[in-house]
């Protein structure tokens, strides 16, 4: 399936705030430091974003919270050469948590009509669990959207109120456009445009504000206990086809995962499509028949 | 017409264009300081330019020997005619020396009649490489001017003679006034031209280049001929990335150093370059003759559409404009240069060989790259990954580091590392992951094995040399492992590098030495050479048919290495058969300067055309020297010829004496049968005999 591209905004809020997350990447084979592949293509998207839109309207800043270590200030840099003038580096000890100082950097309010979060899906070091900008958003009440691919538009809904709408990413290249209201945080995915080149007078000349973090943050007691090793990519069970034939085993290796069951709602209200979710999660045991009563009644309140 | 008017008005017209001359070259020369600082020996330079223009100019040009003597005996002419013209009329003489300098006079300005007059000749119909416009007029005005100042000296002869009434009379003064005439029309040419920006600034700013160029030392010396010596300058020159204001690049004209800018006013816009350029003609927008007229438009400002040659394939004239102070190149268009241009170099330097008023083309393409890459991270196609993968993994394939020795895994390699001083250390070059260029490897070694030469390999310790990633301008990777690479040399001791990668071997030869790495580097085929000459090489000669070989321009024009390698392949009995592009005129093969990673788009390949040159002559084997060569000409479809490098050859022929090959069993036991290798479809014969 492929989306009419979306014409841009007629209107644009008179100003967009945008902050991009960013973190420390490491090249697989030799783990020198570098962009994290997704936070660099977050940041692509909010530069790319910046760069379409009114001049001027848009301001972006750009955070890391991380220890005061000479890899990280080679990763920083090399965000800093896709052209910005410079990142927010809050100071944290390399097993905090970077989820208190990133949440008291975003919850200062800004003046702005718009707000938006961008960050990759997960980060490339540490536990890379994925989880930091949903408990981000949750802290700050914020809608959190995964696997964007492109933002289209940001637009006024009414006053004070603004929505972006955005391209996400669904299994074998179908995007879904969708809009939501701000502010939000938005995971990118793998398959959003490739980082720019990252330029080293842009990098030498970008300016990396060191922040204080304020009260030491808390740190994780369990995660310093657990073992850390490198990722390695998940073997894919392979269907063996025994054919003689290499079109027969071309159509195999090929051929769409058959999706046995499930059921496609179109065209139901919210509340029927939330209903027929909650079911689900039941039907499979993933939350408790009191969880989805309580959550009913909750709504209704 | 009296003889007082007549002098009077010759003395007038002369002084008064030496005067508005002078005052061009003021502000021409203002015009060239507006560039970046760059020391030079201002007196020393004015001293050695004639030599410069004598012996080094007049070698490139005497490679045209027809034109040569045209140009020679114009030039010459006009010099000579101008300087005693200067003489006569504004110096004080004593009559009888006067009357000696103006037949003196006379029978100059008949050589550069007859000079002019050649010049007209080509000009009926000139090729294409030649500009027209003003440049169609030049032979014209140099007739003009030589037949006046011929004209002059005879009446300023005869006056003694003839009655005083004769000037004065109808036939005299018309004759005079025409004469005179024609004087101020060719110093309008000649003199004003010169310096306000006619044909003939070439000739002004081409003496001054002479003496103040950036590259001094790539002229002869003295010392030079005497020792035998023909001088080169090929290294890029390093960027100082420790002062922060340092411009890095060239974004707009005033940020090319002001003897290149005085470079760019030198051009005659003969052609040369363009007639070889390999670029221009495959039809990429590149013509490194209209690239030079466009540096002089970054400086002047003005549109191009009053250039007067062949535009860049592709691009009409009229649509770019150079403004002095503006940016030379905008990435989406407008500006005075296109990125794509920049990019579809191949840095072969044939140009710069090529060049009469020794213009360094290649410096200023890389200067400009130089400001896309780090400025802006706008290096096309493949470029950003290959940069990317260098500066992760030091090599542009992005392959593990430590899997750099596989190829050599059953040849049990010495290691630096283990063995710490050696005779000769062997450079592998990244050649080492392709899996064409391990052939060459494996016969380099096993031809370094039969002739018993000391050597270790640095192994995993070695990285790219950075070749790649300082042709595409990222200088900062360049000088990057440049330093690695120099800080990992300093640990080990060894005579001689070696490396069958001409690349490498420019760049460490060359390029390393500004920081701190000096070394005594060899190709592998000069190496081979004086193994031959010393007899520690056994060789069977095997007299092929139909061989030809393709000088690599790294290996050729940048290090002036033409004989060793057809020395080498004279010793295996093959009698080359050479193509019409070889030697200092070989045509790239289109590997060079990360052409193949920009991969700007032609009308044809370059490694095509190169084929092409191969069949022309029928041969069946191309000799290379070059893994870049070796892959741009075996990529080539439907190619007759083989492509072999020089250390395969040398390896089939090699005579194994017994106790050598026990020692390197290990190297070619393994593998007595023929094998089949990557190519499908394809048997080599690998090593042994
Ligand atoms: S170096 Fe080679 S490709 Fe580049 S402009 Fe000169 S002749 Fe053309
Ligand atoms: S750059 Fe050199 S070779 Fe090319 S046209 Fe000018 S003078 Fe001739």
């Amino acid at each position: 399936m492929s989306l009419e591209p979306r014409a841009p905004a007629a209107v644009e809020p008179a100003s967009i705030c945008l902050d991009v997350l960013l973190s420390l990447g490491r090249h697989g084979l030799t783990q020198r430091p570098r962009r994290a592949d997704l936070d660099a293509r977050a940041l692509e998207m909010a530069l790319t974003f910046q760069h379409k839109g009114k001049p001027g309207n848009t301001t972006l800043s750009c955070w890391h919270a991380g220890p005061a270590e000479q890899d990280t200030e080679i990763a920083l840099r090399a965000y800093l050469g896709m052209g910005l003038p410079s990142i927010r580096w809050m100071h944290m000890a390399p097993a905090g948590d970077a989820l208190a100082p990133l949440h008291e950097a975003l919850r200062a309010p800004v003046d702005a009509d718009a707000r938006l979060v961008l960050c990759g899906m997960h980060a490339e070091q540490g536990e890379g669990s994925g989880l930091l900008p949903i408990a981000l958003a949750e802290r700050l009440g914020w809608r959190w959207v995964p696997g964007v691919v492109a933002i289209e538009a940001i637009e006024p809904i009414s006053s004070g109120v603004a929505q972006a709408v955005v391209l996400q990413a669904l299994p074998r290249g179908q995007r879904r456009r969708i809009a939501v209201r701000l502010p939000a945080i938005l995971g990118v995915e793998a398959a959003a445009p490739a980082p720019r080149q990252s330029a080293f007078g842009p990098a030498r000349r970008g300016q990396l504000l060191q922040l204080d973090s304020g009260a030491e943050p808390p740190t994780d007691p369990a995660g310093a206990t657990w073992p850390f090793m490198p990722a390695t990519p998940r073997p894919k069970r392979l269907k063996i086809v025994t054919s003689a034939n290499a079109r027969e085993r071309f159509k195999a290796a090929a051929a769409k995962a058959e999706s046995g069951s499930g059921r496609v709602l179109e065209q139901v209200s919210a509340t029927e499509g939330a209903t027929a979710i909650l079911d689900f999660l039941d039907a499979e045991g993933v939350v408790s028949r009191a969880a989805v009563t309580n959550a009913r009644q909750g709504n209704g309140r | 017409m009296s003889a007082t008017l007549f002098y009077g008005s010759l003395t007038g017209l002369v002084l008064a264009a030496l005067l508005l001359a002078l005052v061009g070259a003021a502000r021409r020369f203002l015009l060239w300081r507006r560039g970046r600082p760059s020391p030079v020996a201002w007196l020393g330079g004015l001293a050695a330019m004639p030599r410069r223009y004598l012996v080094d100019l007049h070698h490139v040009v005497a490679r045209d020997k027809a034109f040569a003597h045209t140009h020679v005996a114009t030039a010459g002419g006009f010099v000579a005619a101008a300087g005693l013209l200067l003489l006569v009329t504004l110096a004080p003489l004593p009559a009888g020396g006067e009357m000696v300098l103006t037949g003196l006079m006379l029978v100059m300005s008949l050589v550069m009649l007859g000079g002019a007059r050649r010049v007209a000749r080509r000009r009926r119909r000139p090729p294409s490489r030649l500009s027209r416009g003003p440049w169609q007029r030049l032979p014209r005005s140099l007739t003009v001017f030589a037949a006046s100042v011929a004209g002059l000296s005879l009446i300023m002869l005869m006056v003694t003679w003839l009655p005083a009434a004769w000037l004065t009379g109808v036939l005299g003064g018309t004759l005079a006034l025409v004469l005179l005439a024609g004087l101020a029309l060719g110093l309008g040419e000649m003199f004003l031209g010169m310096t306000w920006g006619g044909p003939m600034k070439h000739a002004f700013a081409g003496a001054l280049h002479l003496a103040w160029h950036r590259r001094a030392e790539r002229f002869s010396t003295r010392q030079s001929d005497r020792d035998g010596v023909s001088p080169r300058s090929t290294g890029l020159k390093p960027l100082d990335l420790d002062d922060p204001d340092a411009p890095l690049g060239v974004e707009t004209s005033e940020d090319f150093t002001w003897n290149q800018r005085l470079g760019f006013d030198a051009c005659v816009q003969c052609g040369r370059c363009e007639a070889v350029c390999p670029a221009f003609a495959a039809g990429q927008p590149l013509n490194p003759k209209k690239l030079i007229q466009d540096m002089v438009l970054g400086m002047t400002g003005g549109s191009d559409a009053g250039f007067h040659g062949s535009p860049y394939p592709g691009k009409p004239l009229g649509e770019h404009r150079g403004q002095p102070g503006g940016p030379m190149v905008v990435t989406s268009g407008g500006a005075l240069v296109d990125a794509d241009t920049l990019w579809s170099c191949t840095t072969c330097r044939a140009c710069v060989e090529e060049c009469p008023m020794m213009i360094e083309h290649v410096d200023a393409i890389v200067d400009m790259r130089r400001h896309l890459t780090l400025e802006h991270g706008a290096t096309p196609g493949k470029g950003a990954a290959v940069l990317d993968n260098l500066i992760a993994t030091d090599n542009p394939g992005g392959f593990a580091p430590d899997s750099r020795m596989h190829w050599a895994a059953d040849l049990n390699l010495p290691l630096m590392r283990e063995l710490g001083q050696v005779d000769v250390l062997l450079w592998l070059g990244d050649g080492a992951f392709d899996m064409r260029n391990q052939r060459t490897l494996r016969a380099l070694v096993k031809i370094l094995r039969a002739s018993q030469v000391d050597f270790a390999v640095l192994g995993d310790e070695e990285r790219d040399s950075g070749d790649v990633a300082r042709r595409l301008g990222d200088e900062a990777t360049f000088q990057r492992l440049a330093r690695d690479n120099v800080a990992t040399l300093s640990r080990y001791g060894f005579q001689t590098i070696v490396t069958c990668d001409p690349h490498s071997f420019h760049v460490l030869g060359n390029e390393y030495a500004a920081f701190g790495g000096h070394y005594c580097v060899r190709h592998h085929s000069t190496f081979l050479d004086e193994l031959l000459q010393q007899g520690r090489l056994k060789i069977a000669p095997r007299p092929r048919s139909r061989v030809t070989y393709h000088d690599p321009c790294y290996l050729g024009r940048y290090n002036g290495e033409f004989d060793a390698p057809r020395r080498v392949l004279a010793a295996l009995g093959i009698e080359l058969t050479e193509m019409a592009r070889s030697g200092f005129r070989s045509r790239c093969c289109g590997g060079g300067g990360g052409a193949p990673v920009t991969d700007i788009p032609g009308e044809r390949r370059i490694p095509d055309m190169r084929m092409a040159d191969v069949a022309e002559v029928e041969a069946d084997v191309v000799a290379v020297g070059c893994p870049q060569c070796t892959a741009m000409l075996e990529g080539v479809v439907d190619r007759q010829a083989e492509v072999r490098d020089i250390a395969e050859l040398v390896a089939e022929a090699l005579v194994l004496e017994e106790s050598v090959s026990e020692a390197s069993s290990t190297a070619t036991g393994a593998r007595r049968r023929p094998r089949q290798t990557g190519h499908p479809g394809r048997l080599v014969e690998e090593a042994s005999q």
